[in-house]
């Protein structure tokens, strides 16, 4: 009976039978998505496995296939009849997605990479601005060897530094499409050109969604401010003008924001508290601590208050959260106000805004 | 079941465990999460005090004093021809489970590992190697469920604890939001999907533990780390994920570990994960035939017991590929 089953099993467990192998395999690391006259647009970057390459050369051409279709996955087929090689797209770390389809809407190409169990759901997604993600992927880097992995470290690091952008993965852009009282955004990529008309790809700000539709770009104090807002802003640098036109540069680091929301005569207020730690970089003025303090916090309030402002007057969405927090703790009144609640009850939202800085110098010269 | 077979009630504790999360991950998982979404937590407890409650009143009325197993019992009980009836009843429903379950077992290995293999040979690979096991007898299917269970365990712990920084508390906000009847029904679902399998238990009677007196403990307490893993894993990928997108995956489980990146180097660690969804399945298969297999070894006195197996190896697998 063994002998039987050990041969019956030999018949089967020949093993991988839908194995790949590599070197017949393509790489895929970044995917850019677009729209044009209602077909798909698909762009696909390579990681080059191959060492015939010229290595001398830092600014290695990516490798990118474009391919076109009806839907995305008819696109992705028309790229590997032009590939010689099976596409992976089991390490996809990037997907750029282009104006023209976020305008239109993002809910289809959404919907196909949550079907695609082949997709890793942890890849970074990004909203081209002005230029198409063909030409973005396009792009040679000179000090990472594929463009993506460029992009990436450029998101990760201007996000944690700078404050201005923010590296929004796939799966936290499904959580605020699909979560009530919040609205999505995505960082942005642009290609800057040099005087010598040498491009280069650059992070830009936030782009601000209404639904699955991208309407606008907020700039980059805007998207300091969201940052604060959202608590997604690690460290980033303020500088500040005195009466006499000096400026004075102040590093914010660990920044922490909370939000509470209330409900005075049936409209909701939205407390924000911010505390941080601040230090002087440069004092060019004749401030003292206390007065660069109270400049400094004035200035983030102008920050945060400019930026509600301006995405309540402009783009009428709640990138922000404040009805999400309503939802989730002010449940009652969020079920009576929901419907319409980007269009109205949003605009009606009051702010507090309390900003609590430590100082953080470890010296003492001169004033600050 | 031979008189003489002993094996101690920390392995029948980690039977108990993987049998009551046989059909949770596969199967029950979404849809409590699509029932109940972030009033999970609240659903769980009430599904876990409704069948703790269910399983004590068994251990206290059915089982008290019965060293013998369920089949034995019915023909004492009902008398023969009724008695078979009840135990062929028994065994259908066994291996309808076994068959369901297999399915859904290839369906996620299918889309998510080895897409071009046919699931026909996927279940007849599985069940090879469940056959095995079986034919080494019990007490090799209760050392293989304690050695999956501390491997499981492990996974589970390195995992859940990698995925920490990944959590959100104000995911679970607001609480009862999803309205009783929906809390009720993921509860009801919990109870079905996590208490019904035990039944494959009481083919084991009580002197066949070393410990007898340690019966009922070593279910309950079994039952019990099971109910703490699945609540803290259903849990997690609310925090992780919110409720409206582990909604939209039918394995959340394995999206939410999905997120975890060490460094940008250690990724991926979803695949190691499923493994325990696996180990649930191989010991749940394991015990169903050897359920069924207890079943023809009582009535049919030969030594040609192995080919029956066979025979159920291929009714399985027939349903296992139109049952979908």
């Amino acid at each position: 009976m063994k002998k039987f089953l050990i041969l019956f099993a030999s018949l089967f467990l020949v093993g991988c039978q839908s194995y790949k192998e590599l070197n017949n395999s393509a790489i895929v690391n970044a995917l850019g998505v677009d729209m044009i006259d209602g077909k798909y647009i698909v762009s696909i970057q390579i990681i080059n496995t191959s060492k015939n390459s010229d290595e001398q050369n830092n600014l290695k051409k990516p490798i990118v296939y474009t391919g076109t279709g009806k839907t995305l996955n008819e696109a992705l087929s028309n790229i590997n009849s032009k590939s010689s090689k099976v596409l992976y797209l089991g390490h996809l770390e990037l997907v750029i997605v282009g104006e023209t389809i976020a305008r239109n809407g993002l809910s289809e190409t959404t919907d196909y990479f949550i079907r695609n169990n082949d997709i890793s759901k942890n890849f970074t997604i990004l909203v081209a601005n002005g230029n198409t993600p063909e030409e973005i992927l396009n792009v040679p880097t000179p000090l990472v060897n594929f463009p993506s992995g460029n992009i990436l470290g450029s998101v990760e690091i201007y996000s944690s530094i700078s404050g201005v952008s923010n590296n929004i993965k796939f799966l936290k852009f499904v959580k605020d499409l699909t979560n009530p009282g919040i609205e999505p955004v995505m960082s942005s990529i642009k290609i800057i050109e040099n005087n010598n008309n040498e491009k280069n790809l650059q992070i830009s700000s936030l782009g601000i969604f209404k639904k699955d539709k991208l309407l606008g770009f907020l700039n980059d104090e805007d998207t300091k401010g969201y940052n604060f807002i959202t608590d997604n802003i690690k460290n980033t640098n303020i500088t500040l003008i005195t009466k006499d036109k000096n400026y004075i540069s102040i590093a914010i680091n660990n920044s922490k924001t909370k939000i509470k929301s209330q409900i005075k005569d049936n409209i909701p207020t939205i407390i924000i508290n911010l505390s941080s730690s601040m230090e002087v970089k440069e004092n060019n003025g004749e401030y003292d601590i206390n007065q660069i303090k109270i400049l400094t916090e004035n200035k983030i309030k102008k920050m945060i208050t400019n930026t509600i402002n301006k995405i309540k007057e402009e783009y009428q969405s709640d990138i922000l959260g404040f009805g999400n927090n309503l939802y989730k703790t002010k449940n009652s009144y969020w079920n009576n106000y929901k419907n319409n609640w980007n269009n109205n009850y949003f605009l009606d939202v009051k702010t507090e805004i309390n900003i609590n800085l430590n100082f953080n110098n470890n010296f003492n010269i001169l004033n600050g | 079941m031979k008189k003489n077979i002993k094996f101690s009630p920390v392995q029948l504790g980690f039977l108990a465990f993987f049998l009551s999360q046989s059909f949770i991950f596969f199967h029950s998982s979404s849809l409590i999460l699509k029932n109940a979404k972030q009033d999970t937590w609240i659903s769980l407890i009430i599904g876990f005090l409704i069948s703790l409650f269910l399983l004590k009143l068994y251990l206290k009325t059915f089982n008290k004093n019965n060293n013998i197993n369920i089949f034995e019992f019915n023909t004492q009980k009902f008398g023969k021809t009724i008695g078979n009836i009840l135990n062929i009843i028994l065994c259908l429903i066994v291996l309808m489970s076994i068959s369901f379950i297999l399915n859904k077992m290839c369906i996620f290995l299918t889309l998510n590992f080895i897409r071009e293999i046919p699931i026909f040979i996927l279940a007849l690979t599985f069940l090879l190697l469940t056959i095995y096991t079986v034919n080494k007898g019990i007490e090799t299917i209760c050392r293989t469920s304690q050695i999956l269970g501390f491997i499981g365990l492990i996974i589970f712990a390195t995992c859940i604890s990698l995925l920490i920084n990944y959590m959100d508390i104000s995911n679970i906000e607001p609480i009862f939001e999803t309205g009783t009847s929906n809390i009720l029904k993921g509860s009801l679902i919990y109870t079905l999907s996590s208490l019904l399998p035990l039944f494959i238990l009481t083919m084991i009677p009580r002197d066949s533990i070393t410990h007898e007196k340690y019966y009922d403990k070593g279910i309950i307490l079994g039952y019990i780390v099971s109910f703490i893993i699945t609540f803290i894993i259903l849990n997690s990928s609310i925090l992780v994920l919110s409720s409206n997108v582990s909604i939209i995956f039918n394995y959340p489980e394995y999206v939410m570990i999905n997120q975890i990146s060490i460094f940008h180097f250690i990724e991926r660690l979803e695949n190691i994960f499923a493994s325990i969804f696996i180990f649930n399945i191989f010991i749940f298969i394991s015990l169903g035939i050897y359920f069924v297999k207890t079943f023809i070894s009582t009535n049919v006195k030969n030594e040609k017991t192995n080919k029956t197996i066979l025979v159920l190896l291929v009714i399985l697998l027939t349903l296992s590929l139109f049952i979908r």
